[in-house]
Formats: structure tokens, C-alpha cells, sequence
């Protein structure tokens, strides 16, 4: 597998490790918010947005849209720049 | 307090390596600082490095001068390095780090290295030419790769010297006996 | 027998080769099957199963018999294929499966047993007791069962791994790969060309057929000196792609030196290539496949097709009097070739009522063959004629065609399945099974060389946006077959050799209702050996989809997975073996360590000290010498290791406040605080210390455990949390080498190296700042994790190894010295401090009494989820100390579990663990801290600490988690 990294091309994947569904970019601003943003993932079959992190590269953790069932990379975008 | 501490290089007694055609030395920058400029302040950084005919490299690049070059190493950040510590003159729009022990430089050539860096790095050795810098691995190690004339400067973290040297080595002599057997 | 005016092999080369302890001659261009069969050695191996004699059935990588062991010792390689092995001089090959001897083999019983044998079988016989198929059956079977087995032993030699990168992989190199290269190469795009074979030129090095007006070897020629000279082009022979990937990825194993004698000094015998490719054109082929019948097994039943590569391409012919087989015109094309060649051929047999073939041979149209005769080599068969009369005809070899197999394997590899094309009776790969990969040629079912040359020169100029290039002449002959699977009748007809499994085992798994292909392959183990059913699968589907009365695409295929033939498994690790399976990571003592004879520990990649033993002294003996020399005089320790991060910027304090659970924005510059870090979960993450530099400049120190970790962590919270804040941060483990000194004379020994005054007014408790280390900028902080007054000092790390032997120096002249992690370990659990033995993920900041550190100021990284109900209260298991009642007592160790007094050792009774245990020579006893239920309440009760995997009980009193200097006087004083 390959990512396309925004900063460095395409790179093979084991520049990369894997955080999970990117729901973790909106962190809960009151504590009711918490559970679920912990613990309740989506587990779709089909596009899924997620996180990656390009340790061995640039250090940038990158959003990545992935069909779940092909694993094709729809698109990788900067976490930072690609917030909801 | 009469002792004066006897520096050593990361690679001291471990390069050179040289096998065929290929050969691996020690590079020893006398200054790497890190900046990674604050928010909205690159182009003041790329002003302030432009003293130095420098400026704040884009991503994968590395920008030459005389006696310096930025290389770029990451999201938001470049390692200035050159023959001696520079007046950087970035408080305020940059964080600096001194890196100069933290990290050890080689210099790989020779006709084909790029056969030997295939052995050791996910990247295409096409890419490593002068102008760019790039981040990625080198025989597991996280690297910093760098494209010159003749060859290419991979950087290590410090602590990783020797299994680097020692990989190095593996792989130039893996790739010239190859070569011996066509 | 070889045939003078045949074959590409060198036949002024001659080689020397033993098999089986006999002396043989071949050529250098052979393979070792092609010498064996001119040498008119047709019985080359046992079965797996029945022991049943075996001979070379193929003259490629899906041989499924003829699987020999190749050199001796330690580096002899076991069920290499006959068939791709090349010969050398001096070659040495072995039968495997056969014992005493290939003639001669007493588990042929086996054989005779084989009605009892079949599939299933060991399921259901050997299922009770239970003891005794593990200690009994098991391992007598799979000494019957079972193919060559490695030395056991380091080979000693290396492998390589390696990453290649291409605008076009073409995999295959016979008329499809070779125009597809073209095609390529001539548009200026990097091309790879991978061929398994040691040759260039694929089915064209084994037919006599012309390209462009020139024999089919001498335009392979031209073509590969066109690709040699073009700089885009990487020709890779003997180069076998075994499995696609996602993105373009493709495994590729290149066998560097199994055609020579020894391996080069410095090379790798296999390098194992990871290829990122643009695009890929499959041409890999086609595989003939054989029709069934009884005892169709025997040595001299080969493939029509291998017969012909035998012939042309090694000027061998496998029989003096051969018989063909044939459902389709391939067959014919073999009796042909072999007359012309001046072999005696004694019958075609063709299933079909009509062909337009005439040959100057005996020809029996709409005839099957029934039985193949002869024990260790084919006598004779016995033919069926239209009439149903049999007649016996002699053939010591019999050529066998039941049509071609597309090699859609790859195509396979990311969950894609074939198409079933009736034309061909024949799987096709289905068109974008694997993204930006096209199939061409034979593997894509055009089986006339023209028309492989032309789709080949298509294939990449649609994978490349391009324009095709130029299509020389060739044979185009159609294709017709009609599908003829297996001649019915009593006794065994083989589908897949290497496995033993016959049609009459399908039948079985049928009858037991293992009727999904899925079912029937694990029921009959069909296709699961080392060809992975490549001369099989699709005969067995045949049988399957007659049995239960549907159409072959009906009942599909099983899965095919990579790799396309066995890759060693030391390939895969390439130079990443032995004590280099990992990167090392030293510290700036390493050396001079390794001068004072430490004994070493690995933590993470790190090599740290554990101990440094003197003249007769074991590690506790060391260990405890060094714990009480820290605790009397002075110690020096590297730390080094732990993970140091520099955080700097205008939200530098902001951001450490989110990230720890206490404050640091109230830290004073030149002071340093202890800080905890939780998961979002509201678990601990790490610990550690941060010190304040500047206003807005902090340097943080994570364990050494979680260095990797935290640098991760801190990325993510900046980037994706809290892009807003303006902080950055880079890792400075490797520039500052730092050194702990403690112990009552600490302040001796620092004041001798450090210029500045470092006084408790100038240098308290957690104090830190820039000094001048014997002459060197550096940096000092006044903390400490043994319990004593201690400093670490810092120095760049080119002067680590100076500073290390100054240090060490200047303690031993104080009557201290080195210290290594095991008194380190022994020192903190002694005070108290917690390592990644207490913070294993499971415990909450309240668990290790630290709930007071969750400030109640401001939120931060697991604060909210930290506060749940569940994770407070009696129920939780909370840190305590422990000290055996009796003093003397041995067995404390990590790991055990804690019981109350009087309860039963059950999982319900569980009441906690230790996460860490030491003898202690400050006491005289063993320590251990432990997790307890309600333990913070329970200080003096006295519980049972039970080790079950060592089979002892300890009572031990409950204590405060902290033994050594309570009141901290040491620290401050």
C-alpha cells in the first residue's frame, strides 16, 4: 500500500502508522461529549475518513479518506488544514 | 578543572566504508541548527536566512549558499547547516535548536549508488539530487536524506551511528559484489 | 536422451552433477530436470502421502513432483524444483521423502494402504485420545508425510531486501512481456522486466516457431540487446514477482546466487524486492494442466508442453518411445515436433471423434488412455478405443495436454476472481482485479504467439497512454479445445501429485457434503501444497462442478494468495537478521562500558549498562555493591536514553498544560517539575520531569520506554487538536549526552566538573540552568530518581565519551563509580519512584496516588474520562509497598497475584499484583510494590502474594509504596 503524502509524495506505507477513524480530530469542548469520542467508531464498508501519521517521514499526521473495501486512498490532505 | 573534553564524531572509527566503486565517509557540518518558524513567520524567517543567501526551503527542498544550506526535514521545519555557527537572528519567529551532536552525516558515492541506497531506503533514488532534502528511512532509521553532485548525505540520529555505518557497509558490499558477478 | 542439433544449452560447457550419491554429466544451460531426463533418470522423488514413485512432470515453477535438496550442510536448500533449479558444476541433489532409497522406499506401504489413506482420513482416525495424537500420531506422520526439511541450523550466508520504483513492471518475458518492455522502453519510460527463468524469452525459448522471419531464440536476443542498452530499462532475470499489493506494490524474490556453486563473498544469496510501480502488464503465462486417469501419476507422464520445452530448448527427449495425450492442438503440435526430431512417437490419443491433424503415426481419434502401467517408470498405457476395445500401446513416456491455464494468480492476490472463458475452457483474469494492472498474452488467454506479441505491445500502450509499437510476424494459429477433464474407471486418477489428492478423494468431499470449493480444497488439502494447485485447481473444479451438476464459473475458484512460489522466509528479513534483526542504539558510555565489562540490557533499541561486575562478582553481587556505593558515596549513571524533547514558542506553556495533567504555566524559569501524562481514555501515558529554560522555551524528559510514543503524542495534539496554539518541538535525545550523579558526595563531584556555583541557594531541589562543564557549554539539573541528593548533567554529545570517563573518574576517586540499570532499579523502587512497571496502561493517576495531580484549574488530555466513577473508589487496585514477614524470604517476584489471608486462590479472589520486586541491600529484605483493591487503605494488613508460575507463597506486609528517606531529607539536603 501507498500514501500520498502532501509534504513528501508518494511513499511506501510503512513510513506510516495508523491511529484509527478521524473523529479524533473533534475533541468534545464539555465532558458529555467524552464517551463517544472515545470509544464509539463507525466501522464502515466503502469510503472512511481516517488518521495516519508519516513518522518515518515528515512527522505530519495526515487525513486519509480510504475506501474500506477496495482500499483505495481517495484522498490524503494535512490533519491540521483538513479540520471540520 | 584543568580537563578539556576531547570531542568525538558520531562516526569515529566506523567510516570510511569502501567496497567497488562506492565509498562511505564521515561529513562533519559544523553547525546544524533546527528553526521551525512560528506561526505565519516563514517568509520572516526566509528574510532573516536571506543574510545568510538562504531562505526557508519548501517541502523536499534544500536550499544552497556558499557555506550553507537549509535543508528542509519536516512539517514546518529546516536544518540550517554550515561550515560554522551562524548569527541566525530568529528570536521571536522561530524556535532554534542546536542539532549539531545530536545527528551523524555520511557521504555516500561512487557509479551506481543508487543501487546501494535502493537496498537501504523506500524512496526512489531518482529523487535524491541536488536540491532536495527529504525525510524517510534508511535501514530502519529515521533519516535525513540529501541529494549532492556526487552522491548523497544520509543523516542518522546520533545514537543510531553504528548500526548506520554498519548497514552501509552491508549494502555497498552486497551491491560491488553483484556488480563482480556480471 | 539428449538429441544432437536440439536445445540452447552450452555444449561446450560441460558440468559435472551428483543425485543421490551417482555422478551425472549435463551442460551448462540445463536445468537440473533436463539433465536428470538425459541422463534418462525418470524416477526422481516419492509422493508426500503414499510414497508412491514420482517423476518430473513439468519444465517450470509449477513442478509438483520433482522437489529436490540442493548442497549439503547447513545451507543445503530444501524442495527446490528440478525443473528451475540450473545446473553447475558440482551441483549435489537429493530425493526427499524416501527412505532408504528412491527405488526402494519400505513407507511405499503407504501405497498399498491408500483405500484407508484418503481424505479426511487422520481427521477422523487419529481424532481420540487426544494425548495420543500429540505425542504419537502427529509426529509419525509428519515424518511419513512431508516433504525436505531445512539443517536447523544459521546458514551463515545473507539476504537482501531492497525497494524498486518504475513507470512499468512487466512480469513475464516471452512474446507479451517483451513487447510490452518494448513498448515502454522505446516511449522513454522506466521499465522493469521481471522473468522468473534464468532466461530470457519465455514458451519462444521452447518451440520452434519464428518471430520476424528469425528462430524464436534469436529475436528474444535482439529484443533484450535493445532493452539492455536502453539506461530506462532494468532487465531482471531470474526474478519471480510473487504477490501484488495495494497502490502498485508488487513482492518480487530475486534468487542471486542458487545457480553457482558458492556465494560470492559479500552477496546475498536472494534479495527480496518491494516494487512500486506505475503500471503493470501480467505476462506470466499460461500452465498446460493434465487430464486424469488411472495411475496417470507414473514417472514419464508429463505435460505435452514440457515435452516440446525438453526438446527445443534443452535438446533432451524425455522417452525413446513416446505416447501423446491430447483434447486439444497443442498435443499434436508435440507429436509433430517430436517426429521431426526423429523420435519414435506411438500413438496420439485425442478424446475429440475428428481432428485435422495427420500425422505419420499411429492416431486414435475419440480414444481416452485408462491406465498408465510400470512401478517406477511408465511401460506402457492402456488406450480405450471409440469401439471400447483396449489395447495396450508402449510408451515410456506419455504427453499429456488438457488445455492451458492462464496464470491469473496475481490478479488474485487482492481478493479479485477470474472470469471463466468458454473459448479456452479456461479462468481469464478479470480486468481491473488488480488496479493499473493489465494481463497480456497467455496469461490473458491469447495463446498464438502473434497474438501475444500484439496484446503484449496493446496491453502496455494502454497502461502508458501511449501509442503501440510495430508487431512482427509470428504464428497465429487459433485456439480450439474441447474440454475433457477425466477418463472414468476404478483405481486412482491424480489431480494434484504434490498433495496426493485423486479424484476419488474430490468425490469423497462431495459425498461428505464439503461441497464449496472453499470446503473441498481444506477437506482434500487440494492445491495447499508448495504449488499451490497450479497444475490442479481448475481439473478438481471440473470434477466438482460434474458432481453436483453446475457450470465450472458456478462453482468458482479458491483464493489464491501471494507468494506465486515459495519465498525462504529469511528473504523476507533480508539484512534485517541476527543481532542486527533491529537498529542498536548506543549511548555516549557505550564504550566505555564495554572497556569496564558491563553486562547489557536492551531497552527499546537502546543498549543500556545493567551492571558492571567486578573480579567474581555475579549480577547481584555487582548490583547490590552498586546500589549501596549510590547510597554511601557517589554514583554515575548514563541516562542519556531518556527521551528528551525541546518545546518551544509564544503557547509553550498552554500547550504543556493540556498535555499534563498538573501546571506548568505557574513553573518557574531555571526550575523543573515532575509532570504525569493520561491517554484521552483517562489512563496514565507516561511521566517524567520538564524543565523551564526560558519563558517560553521548556525541555521535557519522557521515560525511555515512551520516548517514541510521547513525540508522537505531542504531534498529534498539536497538529490535530490544537492547530491554533503556536509551540513547536523537536526531539534533543541525541544532541545532549547526560549523566546522573547521586549519592551523598554528589555535590563533591559536580562541584569539581561544573564552574558555576552550584550551592542550594544557586542549585536547590528541582533547580536547572546553563553551566560551563569542564570547559564545554552545558546544562544542569538538580533531580534525582535514586532517593539521594543527585544532579544530571548535560554536555553535547561529542563530548559524552569525555565526560563519562571524567565523571567515572572523579566518583571513583570519591570511593563511588558506574552504576547500570539494575541499581538503578533497585534504587528507585527503594524511594518509591514508578516505572513503566506501574504505568502498564491499566492504572489511572489515582491508582498510583497521584489523583491530586489532575488539576482542577484547567482540562487536560484524559482529564474528563480520568474522572469516571469506576476509576475511584475500594474497587480499584491502588499502589502499595510490601516487605515479607520473614525477612529472608526469596521469592518476590513481578507478576504474581495477591490473595487475603484466608481466601481461596481463585481469578474471583484475585485482589491485585506485583508490578515490581527487589532484594534490597539498603534492608536486608526483598521490596515489592503491588497493586492492591482499596490498597491505600489497607497499610499493615498482611495479604498472600502467590506465584503461581513459580510455585511459591510469600506473606508480606502492606506499606506505604515508599521505603527509603520518607521525609525526602536526602533529596534537599
Amino acid at each position: 500500500m501507498r500514501l500520498t503524502c502532501p509534504l513528501c509524495g508518494p511513499r511506501d506505507v510503512r513510513e506510516f502508522s495508523y491511529r484509527g477513524d478521524a473523529v479524533l480530530t473533534d475533541r468534545p469542548t464539555t465532558p458529555e461529549g467524552f464517551h463517544d469520542y472515545v470509544h464509539i467508531r463507525e466501522n464502515p464498508a466503502g469510503p472512511h475518513d481516517e488518521l495516519w501519521h508519516h513518522g518515518a517521514g515528515c512527522g505530519g499526521w495526515l487525513k486519509v479518506r480510504r475506501d474500506t473495501v477496495t482500499h483505495e486512498v481517495l484522498s490524503v490532505a494535512l490533519a491540521r488544514e483538513a479540520r471540520s | 578543572m584543568a580537563d578539556i573534553l576531547r570531542a568525538q564524531s558520531p562516526f569515529s572509527g566506523r567510516l570510511p566504508v569502501t567496497a567497488g566503486p562506492f565509498k562511505a565517509v564521515e561529513v562533519i557540518p559544523g553547525s546544524v541548527m533546527s528553526v521551525a518558524p512560528y506561526r505565519g513567520q516563514q517568509a520572516a524567517v526566509s528574510k532573516a536566512l536571506s543574510h545568510h543567501g538562504l531562505r526557508f526551503p519548501d517541502a523536499g527542498e534544500a536550499v544552497e549558499a556558499a557555506h550553507a544550506a537549509a535543508l528542509w526535514t519536516g512539517l514546518d521545519e529546516c536544518f540550517v547547516i554550515s561550515d560554522a555557527p551562524l548569527p541566525l537572528n530568529l528570536d521571536g519567529i522561530a524556535a532554534v535548536t542546536d542539532q549539531t551532536d545530536g545527528w551523524g552525516w555520511l557521504r555516500l558515492t561512487g557509479a551506481g549508488w543508487q543501487e546501494v541506497m535502493a537496498r537501504l531506503c523506500p524512496v526512489d533514488p531518482a529523487l535524491m539530487v541536488p536540491g532536495r532534502a527529504l525525510r524517510s528511512e534508511v535501514g530502519h532509521m529515521m533519516a535525513i536524506v540529501y541529494g549532492v553532485t556526487d552522491g548523497v548525505i544520509v543523516c542518522v540520529m546520533r545514537s543510531f551511528a553504528g548500526t548506520m555505518a554498519h548497514d552501509i557497509s552491508v549494502a555497498l558490499t552486497s551491491v560491488a559484489a553483484q556488480k563482480e558477478m556480471e | 536422451m539428449r538429441l544432437q542439433g536440439f536445445g540452447q544449452i552450452d555444449r561446450s560447457s560441460p558440468v559435472r552433477f551428483e543425485f543421490d550419491g551417482r555422478s551425472y554429466g549435463g551442460f551448462a544451460g540445463d536445468t537440473l530436470a533436463s539433465a536428470l531426463l538425459a541422463n534418462d533418470i525418470r524416477l526422481i522423488g516419492r509422493s508426500f502421502k503414499y510414497h508412491r514413485p514420482r517423476g518430473i512432470v513439468t519444465a517450470g515453477s509449477e513442478e509438483p513432483n520433482a522437489l529436490m535438496t540442493i548442497g549439503q550442510g547447513a545451507a543445503a536448500n530444501p524442495n527446490t524444483r528440478a525443473t528451475t533449479q540450473e545446473l553447475y558444476d558440482g551441483l549435489v541433489a537429493r530425493s526427499q521423502n524416501a527412505w532408504p532409497s528412491l527405488g526402494l522406499d519400505v513407507m511405499e506401504v503407504n501405497d498399498l494402504l491408500a483405500p484407508f489413506l484418503g481424505a479426511g482420513f487422520y481427521y477422523k482416525t487419529f481424532m481420540w485420545p487426544k494425548a495420543i495424537w500429540e505425542k504419537l500420531y502427529e509426529p509419525v506422520i509428519r515424518h511419513a508425510a512431508g516433504l525436505g526439511a531445512l539443517s536447523g541450523q544459521d546458514d551463515g550466508q545473507s539476504y537482501d531486501t531492497g525497494f524498486l520504483h518504475c513507470d512499468l513492471l512487466v512480469i513475464g518475458s516471452g512474446p507479451a512481456g517483451l513487447m510490452a518492455a518494448l513498448t515502454g522502453a522505446r516511449a522513454g519510460k522506466r521499465v522493469i522486466l521481471a522473468e522468473e527463468d534464468f532466461a530470457f524469452g519465455g514458451r519462444l525459448n521452447a518451440e520452434a516457431e519464428e518471430v520476424a522471419g528469425q528462430p524464436g531464440p534469436a529475436w528474444v536476443a535482439s529484443v533484450i540487446a535493445e532493452l539492455a542498452a536502453a539506461p530506462n530499462v532494468r532487465l531482471m532475470r531470474r526474478t519471480t514477482v510473487t504477490g501484488a499489493y495495494d497502490g502498485g506494490t508488487f513482492g518480487a524474490l530475486e534468487q542471486v546466487a542458487e545457480h553457482l556453486p558458492s556465494l560470492p563473498q559479500g552477496a546475498p544469496r536472494a534479495t527480496f524486492w518491494r516494487i512500486a510501480a506505475g503500471r503493470t502488464v501480467l505476462a506470466g503465462g499460461a500452465h498446460e494442466r493434465m487430464i486424469a486417469f488411472r495411475d496417470n501419476d507414473r514417472p514419464g507422464v508429463m505435460q505435452a508442453s514440457a515435452v516440446r520445452s525438453y526438446l527445443h530448448r534443452y535438446g533432451v527427449a524425455p522417452g525413446r518411445k513416446v505416447a501423446v495425450f491430447t483434447n486439444n492442438d497443442d498435443g499434436w503440435r508435440t507429436a509433430a515436433d517430436l517426429i521431426a526430431a526423429g523420435v519414435t512417437v506411438t500413438a496420439v490419443i485425442d478424446p475429440r471423434a475428428h481432428t485435422q491433424h495427420d500425422l505419420p503415426c499411429r492416431m486414435i481419434h475419440g480414444g481416452v488412455v485408462t491406465r498408465a502401467h510400470g512401478r517406477l517408470g511408465l511401460d506402457n498405457i492402456t488406450v480405450r478405443k471409440p469401439d471400447g476395445a483396449e489395447i495396450k500401446v508402449d510408451a515410456d513416456c506419455l504427453a499429456v495436454s488438457g488445455g492451458w491455464n492462464p496464470s491469473v494468480h496475481l490478479t488474485c492476490h487482492m481478493n479479485g476472481r477470474p472470469d471463466w472463458s468458454e473459448d479456452i475452457a479456461a479462468f481469464v483474469p478479470r480486468p481491473g482485479a488488480v488496479p493499473g494492472l493489465i494481463a497480456a498474452g497467455a496469461a490473458n488467454g491469447m495463446f498464438s504467439t502473434h497474438g501475444a506479441l500484439r496484446s503484449g505491445a496493446q496491453a502496455a500502450a494502454e497502461a502508458l497512454d501511449i501509442k503501440p509499437i510495430k508487431v512482427p510476424q509470428a504464428e497465429d494459429a487459433t485456439f480450439e479445445i474441447t474440454p475433457f477433464w477425466h477418463v472414468e474407471g476404478p483405481g486412482r486418477a491424480f489431480l494434484d501429485p504434490q498433495n496426493d489428492v485423486s479424484v476419488k478423494d474430490v468425490k469423497a468431499a462431495h459425498q461428505e457434503n464439503f461441497r464449496s470449493v472453499e470446503h473441498m480444497k481444506r477437506y482434500t488439502t487440494l492445491g495447499m501444497a508448495t504449488d499451490q494447485g497450479k497444475l490442479s485447481n481448475v481439473g478438481a473444479l471440473a470434477i466438482m462442478a460434474r458432481l453436483t451438476g453446475r457450470d465450472i464459473p458456478e462453482v468458482g475458484t479458491t483464493t489464491f494468495r501471494p507468494p506465486y512460489t515459495p519465498v525462504p522466509i529469511a528473504a523476507f528479513a533480508g539484512r534485517a537478521a541476527r543481532d542486527t534483526f533491529r537498529p542498536h542504539r548506543l549511548t555516549p558510555s557505550d564504550a566505555l562500558s564495554r572497556e569496564r565489562g558491563a553486562e547489557f540490557i536492551e531497552a527499546g533499541l537502546w543498549h543500556r549498562a545493567a551492571w558492571f561486575p567486578q573480579p567474581g562478582e555475579d549480577w547481584l553481587a555487582a548490583c547490590n555493591r552498586e546500589t549501596t556505593m549510590v547510597r554511601e558515596t557517589v554514583g554515575v549513571a548514563d541516562v542519556t536514553t531518556l527521551g528528551k524533547i525541546d518545546i518551544q514558542g509564544p503557547d509553550a506553556a498552554v500547550f504543556l498544560d493540556r498535555v499534563y495533567t498538573n501546571m506548568f504555566s505557574t513553573l518557574k524559569v531555571g526550575r523543573v517539575r515532575y509532570g504525569l501524562m493520561l491517554r484521552e481514555d483517562g489512563f496514565v501515558m507516561d511521566d517524567g520531569t520538564c524543565a523551564r529554560l526560558g519563558d517560553q522555551h521548556y525541555v521535557m524528559t519522557t521515560t525511555t520506554a515512551a520516548a517514541g510514543q510521547v513525540m508522537v503524542h505531542l504531534q498529534f495534539c498539536q497538529q490535530v487538536l490544537w492547530p491554533e496554539l503556536d509551540v513547536r518541538f523537536i526531539s534533543v535525545t541525541d544532541q545532549w549526552a547526560q549523566f546522573a550523579v547521586a549519592g551523598p558526595k554528589a555535590r563533591d563531584l559536580i562541584r569539581d566538573v561544573v564552574a558555576e556555583d552550584v550551592s542550594d541557594e544557586s542549585f536547590p531541589y528541582m533547580g536547572c540552568g546553563a553551566v560551563t562543564v569542564l570547559g564545554v557549554p552545558g546544562r544542569l539539573f538538580r533531580i534525582s530518581f535514586s532517593g539521594e541528593h543527585a544532579y544530571e548533567v548535560a554536555v553535547p554529545a561529542r563530548y559524552g565519551d569525555a565526560l563519562a570517563r571524567a565523571l567515572t573518574e572523579r566518583a571513583e576517586a570519591l570511593g563511588g563509580g558506574l552504576y547500570g540499570m539494575e541499581a538503578l532499579n533497585v534504587l528507585r523502587i527503594e524511594k518509591g519512584y514508578i516505572t513503566h512497571a506501574e504505568i502498564d496502561g491499566r492504572v489511572t493517576a489515582d491508582d498510583i496516588g497521584m489523583g491530586r495531580m489532575v488539576s482542577a484549574k484547567k482540562d487536560c488530555v484524559g482529564k474528563v474520562m480520568s474522572e469516571r466513577p469506576g476509576l475511584h473508589g475500594p474497587e480499584r487496585c491502588q499502589l502499595v509497598g510490601l516487605r515479607p514477614l520473614n525477612p529472608d524470604a526469596a521469592a518476590l517476584h513481578a507478576g504474581a497475584h495477591l490473595f487475603a489471608l484466608k481466601a481461596e486462590i481463585t481469578p474471583d479472589t484475585d485482589q491485585g499484583w506485583l508490578s515490581s520486586a527487589c532484594y534490597s541491600p539498603t534492608f536486608g529484605h526483598r521490596i515489592a510494590y503491588a497493586f492492591l483493591k482499596n490498597g491505600r487503605a489497607r497499610h499493615g494488613e498482611t495479604v498472600r502474594v502467590v506465584d503461581r508460575t513459580k510455585g511459591t507463597e510469600t506473606l508480606c506486609d502492606v506499606t506505604a509504596p515508599m521505603f527509603y528517606d520518607q521525609e525526602g531529607g536526602k533529596l534537599r539536603g
